[in-house]
């Protein structure tokens, strides 16, 4: 009961700070709480501005504070990725291909946002050695590449990723022979962007028809359209 | 504890696995069957019939999973003719996700049948507004008598070439929509292919989870049925629910084309199974039963001599030009195929 009581007189000194009328005492008390109790009070604080903010008319996205706490955790997770990345390199025999895996990440951090749906949809077969089973496939999220897109989940509403995460990307080949791992990628120009779309679509579309894997081609062929511009 | 049971024996096999995945290039394939055939011929222990079949080959590592291989094969043909049955004349509407390297999506499909033909609708009901209505496509292929065509894909041709490519392989029992599953695997015979996990539903056959895996073990997509309805489908499910919505008509381009261009090399099992005229070129399918890859040779102007590879989930484009008579041609071979496979084949385009 007392504690109910107490929460209460807090409830009241914050309101009266926020309209600029608690005493010296409340602003004390408030302080001292906010010390020892840690989230609520301040959690309770960030409603009431918010409630405020609405109240006075003005535009508010409080979807923001969560947003900032998920690109802020993106961030600081990113450095883990390359990190978890390198021992699996280690005992990878295709050294190019760890290279391009750290680049790839290197290249997340320095642009979370835009990149982390490219990187998603990104799946190069990078030639491996064996010793990988096919019983792992029930485990897919074994790719680093593959928690990138997680913060980007976040982000996906903000942004018009959609257009890029359906995109081709192109890899120009730098060397003579396959099997080594690309050095460049490249952001294909809008033509070349229609044509990779459009061969992708007709292929889908026709491998549709001969098919024995029901629904599965078409939802690639309409996967791949591009939406109305 | 059915789940226990594929993994010690995946786990043991995978060496052996792994060595025909890999040797593929190197040994020729008669090899890599002769590896097969004892595996395949390994008699059941007799007086384990009824017994636990787990323990046995638990007991001895090294053991194929499949201590009955007749039974199995039995039952891998079954299913496959069921399947077969299913995606071509069974009508049902559900939701589904579809997966590809970290990229989730959900759809609503709808598979109908009109005049004997499958109409399909699908819309994504996640992302950019995005859907398809494809109607009436195979009549054509199947007058042309298409040995890989929907319909004839399965019959014993089809299902010859198809398990002369794959290794079909029973991996136990799962549960997806609510429904009971069997899983069968497809592993490649050689290097030129992907794998697949599909989960067929037990009491229709239809595909209720489908897989697509690298040779690495790495899955490359994954499409599965979050609810499936097998109630009849009336018209107005076919019909588009979205201004976005594409209508596809095939009018059926069953390998009657003639081209001017040829291919000096395909995977062993690919067939050319349709081919289509376009505005700027023409466009040739090939399929082994089970995965597809076109060929596309188009005039599209110098600035798009491209040479390289783009790739989205599962689905890779690599880019070659050709020049003949002065005249640059662009080539593109895409399909849900390793990367080097499709840098072969663009390597094999020729004229004629």
């Amino acid at each position: 009961m007392s504690h109910g009581n107490h929460q209460q007189r807090l409830n009241e000194s914050l309101s009266a700070l926020m309209d600029g009328e608690a005493s010296e005492l409340e602003v004390q008390r408030l302080l001292k709480e906010s010390d020892v109790a840690g989230g609520d009070l301040s959690q309770r604080w960030s409603r009431y501005q918010l409630a405020a903010s609405v109240m006075r008319g003005e535009k508010v996205a409080p979807v923001n504070l969560g947003l900032a706490a998920s690109i802020s955790a993106a961030i600081a997770d990113e450095p883990d990725l390359v990190a978890t990345a390198e021992p699996e390199a280690a005992n990878d025999s295709s050294g190019t291909r760890s290279r391009w895996w750290r680049q790839l990440s290197r290249g997340a951090v320095a642009a979370t946002v835009a990149f982390a749906a490219v990187l998603g949809v990104q799946q190069l077969q990078a030639p491996q050695t064996g010793g990988e089973l096919v019983a792992e496939v029930e485990r897919p999220a074994q790719q680093p590449v593959q928690s990138v897109p997680q913060p980007s989940g976040f982000l996906v509403p903000t942004l018009n990723t959609r257009s890029v995460s359906t995109n081709p990307q192109l890899v120009p080949e730098q060397r003579i022979g396959m099997g080594s791992s690309p050095q460049v990628q490249v952001v294909p120009s809008p033509e070349l962007m229609r044509h990779l779309n459009r061969v992708m679509m007709e292929h889908s579309e026709q491998a549709a028809r001969m098919s024995s894997q029901g629904m599965v081609p078409f939802a690639r062929a309409t996967y791949g359209e591009r939406p109305p511009e | 504890m059915a789940k226990i049971f594929p993994f010690p024996a995946l786990k043991a096999n995978s060496p052996l696995l792994a060595f025909l995945l890999f040797a593929g290039p190197v040994l020729p394939v008669a090899n890599a069957q002769e590896v097969d055939a004892p595996r395949a011929e390994m008699p059941a222990p007799p007086d384990t019939e009824n017994g636990p079949a787990s323990q046995n080959s638990a007991q001895t590592p090294p053991a194929e999973p499949a201590i009955n291989p007749q039974a199995d094969d039995v039952e891998i043909q079954k299913l496959l003719s069921k399947l077969a049955n299913a995606v071509t004349s069974l009508e049902y509407r559900g939701f589904a996700t579809f997966e590809h390297a970290g990229v989730m999506e959900s759809v609503e499909v709808v598979h109908g049948i009109r005049s004997g033909e499958p109409v399909e609708r699908i819309r994504f009901l996640t992302g950019a507004p995005r859907e398809m209505v494809s109607r009436g496509q195979d009549a054509q292929c199947r007058r042309d008598g298409s040995p890989l065509s929907r319909a004839g894909l399965w019959s014993n041709v089809g299902l010859q070439n198809v398990q002369g490519n794959y290794q079909f392989v029973l991996r136990g029992e799962e549960r997806i929509a609510d429904r009971d599953a069997v899983v069968l695997e497809a592993r490649p015979r050689d290097v030129h292919r992907f794998g697949m996990v599909v989960s067929v539903d037990r009491e229709t056959g239809l595909p209720l989870k489908s897989l697509l895996v690298a040779p690495s073990g790495r899955l490359l997509e994954r499409f599965q049925f979050v609810e499936l309805d097998l109630a009849p489908i009336v018209d107005s499910d076919l019909q588009p629910h979205s201004d976005a919505a594409r209508e596809s008509e095939g009018a059926g381009h069953c390998g009657s084309l003639v081209s001017r261009w040829q291919l000096s090399w395909v995977p062993n099992g690919f067939k050319a199974v349709a081919a289509r005229e376009l505005v700027d070129g023409e466009m040739q399918v090939f399929s082994d039963g089970l995965s597809a890859f076109t060929v596309f040779v188009q005039k599209l102007g110098p600035n798009m001599n491209y040479r390289g590879r783009a790739v989205r989930g599962a689905t890779v484009a690599y880019m070659d030009h050709l020049e003949v008579n002065n005249e640059h041609y662009t080539v593109t071979v895409v399909g849900e195929i390793p990367d080097n496979t499709a840098v072969l084949v663009a390597k094999s385009v020729k004229a004629h």
